[in-house]
């Protein structure tokens, strides 16, 4: 079953509260929303304008927006879900972005401290394959290829965001994961 | 079921999706399916951790001090479309108050030349009460007014829209 993810989670939970919070007017708890979200604004705004100035006034305008419109949120989607098709929209209607999308595995530097060399290496493979799954696909779908794997969204909340259907979203990211495997399986043979 | 039906299957699940009851049985039999869905997992896991609301987006500084976020709250700010904070709503007047007192004031200059003070005050002053009295009347009603809409000016910008765009 393709479901999306649990709206009763500690996650989506405490995002709620900190909604509530915001429109009751705690700023300091819209400061702590957009700090936890901050960063997949910034890689969804760079994945469209690949210019980290524009990202970053990409994240500004999220924001204000995600602000404005909070009022609005009844907590029928995940609220990462509702803030990511708002972020989706603002850039898709951009007149600063390119013409095509370009992965984060394609020109996005991801560093996490907690890598270990065997993590890292793990990463390469995945990264390389993701690449080369991406070569064949149409530019609509890269993004959906980057939720699924860097923004941790099932096909259901992906489909929501974009609007494409959940069938062609799952087609894509298998083949990715057919990719994904066949990579990690020479990694570990080399 | 053979080990690439078995993989096929797993890789067609969505995330957080319960891994069927024949794909479960044939992992627990087949150690190099088991090693291939671990590193599966480990990718996955380590390609997502970095924009992972739960761990990688805490940011090291508190939110408030991020610079983009602070240039959003300044935006907001400057727009005036802030909520209005309930923990200061405590300290205000109610709009029924406000009300109660504006009918009070008028009523009061309303009465007053008819009260025994007014009946004093033209016996004494004759025509020339009439002047002052109407500058204090204009001067009360305007004190009051401009009390009652700089205490709510947040009310009047975001009913008439008096804001810059954003």
């Amino acid at each position: 079953m393709i479901g999306k993810t649990d709206l009763s989670g500690k996650g989506n939970a405490e995002d709620l509260a900190l909604c509530r919070d915001a429109i009751a007017g705690n700023k300091d708890a819209f400061a702590a929303l957009a700090g936890k979200y901050r960063k997949r604004i910034f890689g969804l705004g760079y994945g469209f304008f690949r210019n980290a100035d524009d990202a970053e006034d990409f994240v500004q305008d999220v924001l204000v927006k995600v602000y404005v419109s909070l009022a609005t949120f009844r907590g029928e989607s995940q609220f990462s879900t509702w803030l990511m098709r708002i972020a989706y929209n603002q850039a898709i209607n951009s007149v600063k972005r390119k013409r095509e999308y370009t992965s984060l595995a394609e020109d996005f530097e991801i560093v996490d401290p907690g890598d270990n060399p065997e993590d890292a290496h793990l990463k390469d493979c995945s990264l390389e394959a993701i690449r080369e799954a991406l070569t064949t696909l149409p530019e609509r779908y890269r993004a959906c290829v980057d939720m699924y794997f860097f923004y941790d969204m099932p096909y259901a909340d992906i489909s929501e965001v974009t609007g494409l259907p959940v069938n062609t979203i799952k087609s894509h990211v298998f083949r990715a994961k057919k990719l994904l495997r066949a990579r990690l399986d020479e990694g570990e043979n080399e | 079921m053979t080990c690439d039906k078995a993989f096929t299957r797993y890789l067609e699940l969505d995330k957080n999706e319960r891994v069927p009851f024949q794909v479960t049985l044939h992992l627990i039999g087949c150690p190099a399916c088991r090693t291939g869905v671990r590193r599966l997992t480990r990718a996955e896991h380590s390609l997502a951790r970095p924009l992972s609301a739960r761990t990688g987006a805490m940011p090291a500084a508190p939110a408030a001090e991020d610079a983009a976020v602070r240039a959003a709250m300044e935006r907001i700010a400057a727009s005036g479309l802030s909520y209005p904070d309930v923990r200061d709503s405590r300290g205000r007047v109610s709009m029924t108050r406000w009300v109660v007192a504006g009918c009070a004031l008028v009523a009061g200059f309303a009465i007053m030349p008819a009260s025994s003070m007014g009946e004093w005050s033209r016996l004494v002053f004759g025509d020339a009460y009439y002047l002052p009295f109407s500058i204090l009347c204009g001067v009360a009603v305007t004190v009051f007014g401009g009390l009652f809409i700089g205490s709510n000016i947040d009310f009047f910008v975001k009913k008439f829209g008096f804001h810059p765009s954003i």
